[in-house]
């Protein structure tokens, strides 16, 4: 009885454990494979982004950089307003990135203009 | 009697740890600076591997956060070099240093290489052999940080392994499949330990935003 008590406690950590978002969710992973195979670019931006979503429903905050690549793949598929979108998210939620993500927001409203 | 053996065992651990405990190096340009970001440029590489530097690249960014500063897109820097013509590492690492911070609004710059990179299939663990050599510099071109280092990293965090016969049935796994599931942990690993452990590590940022 004592046993099963003591399994079903560490069933429901390992459980809870698993389910616990972390900053940086799979970026490293992710990061690798777009670089060995470009073609994942899609599957790359979907999962930073579905993380993304995740922190913010968990309230835990994402690691730095996370919302500006998105806002970098979204560029790459000339969704601007995407871009810009997650550019500005960045910045809101990193003041050290803002010179950096000026930057990016107005060629990226110059791009889209032409 | 049996108290007094364990109590015995437990001092001797408790010396035995904080003999192990190295005291960091002080790093007093780096603390003078006190930066909030660091951009991490591309690696250079200088070995035969297509993509050591990638393996460094991607999980160099969550070993530089973990001492509490900001750290620029990896991807979205890497892209804006491009786009500026700049696709050698080599050629990035030559521009002033002013032009790169202003260029991103960075505190300091990290400046990392892979000299060697080799894997090597030992009895018990299969292990990543390597050579790195990494500094951060001020926007005016002062190195506050540096770190060079021949490391072997086990691919399976022995840790977390079981023991012998953990290691025995890991080795079996590994050496079986040594692919870049395997190598990216131990990168990360690598990144970790040379950042944020031992006399090497990167000065925690003072008055760290608390997360």
């Amino acid at each position: 009885m004592k046993a099963l008590k003591l399994l079903s406690v560490l069933t429901l950590l390992i459980v809870g454990g698993c389910s616990t978002v972390t900053p940086w969710g799979n970026y490293e992973h992710n990061l690798f494979k777009y670089y060995e195979s470009p073609e994942t670019t899609t599957q790359f931006k979907q999962e930073t982004e579905s993380h993304l979503k995740e922190c913010e429903r968990s309230n835990i905050k994402p690691a730095p950089g996370l919302y500006a690549e998105v806002g970098t793949l979204c560029l790459k598929q000339a969704n601007y307003e995407c871009a810009i979108e997650f550019y500005q998210k960045e910045k809101l939620n990193w003041p050290e990135s803002e010179v950096f993500m000026d930057k990016l927001i107005r060629s990226t409203k110059r791009v889209s203009e032409k | 009697m049996n108290r007094f053996k364990y109590l015995t065992i437990g001092v001797a651990f408790i010396f035995f740890l904080t003999g192990c405990k190295t005291t960091p190096e002080k790093y007093e340009a780096f603390e003078a600076l006190n930066p909030s970001s660091i951009l991490i440029l591309p690696p250079q590489n200088s070995t035969n591997s297509i993509d050591a530097h990638n393996y460094l690249a991607s999980t160099l960014p969550s070993a530089v956060y973990s001492r509490g500063y900001y750290v620029f897109p990896y991807n979205t820097v890497k892209t804006v070099f491009e786009h500026e013509g700049l696709t050698d590492p080599g050629m990035i690492h030559s521009l002033p240093p002013s032009k790169v911070a202003s260029l991103f609004g960075a505190d300091a710059i990290m400046y990392p290489v892979v000299k060697s990179w080799s894997i090597d299939y030992a009895v018990l663990n299969t292990y990543l052999n390597l050579e790195v050599d990494y500094k951060i510099l001020s926007p005016e071109g002062q190195e506050i940080w540096a770190v060079s280092k021949t490391f072997s990293q086990p691919m399976v965090d022995q840790n977390h392994g079981g023991g012998l016969i953990g290691s025995l049935i890991a080795t079996a796994v590994t050496q079986a499949i040594v692919d870049d599931e395997d190598i990216l942990p131990a990168a990360s690993r690598l990144n970790h330990t040379l950042i944020s452990t031992g006399n090497t590590q990167i000065p925690l940022k003072q008055n760290a935003v608390k997360e």
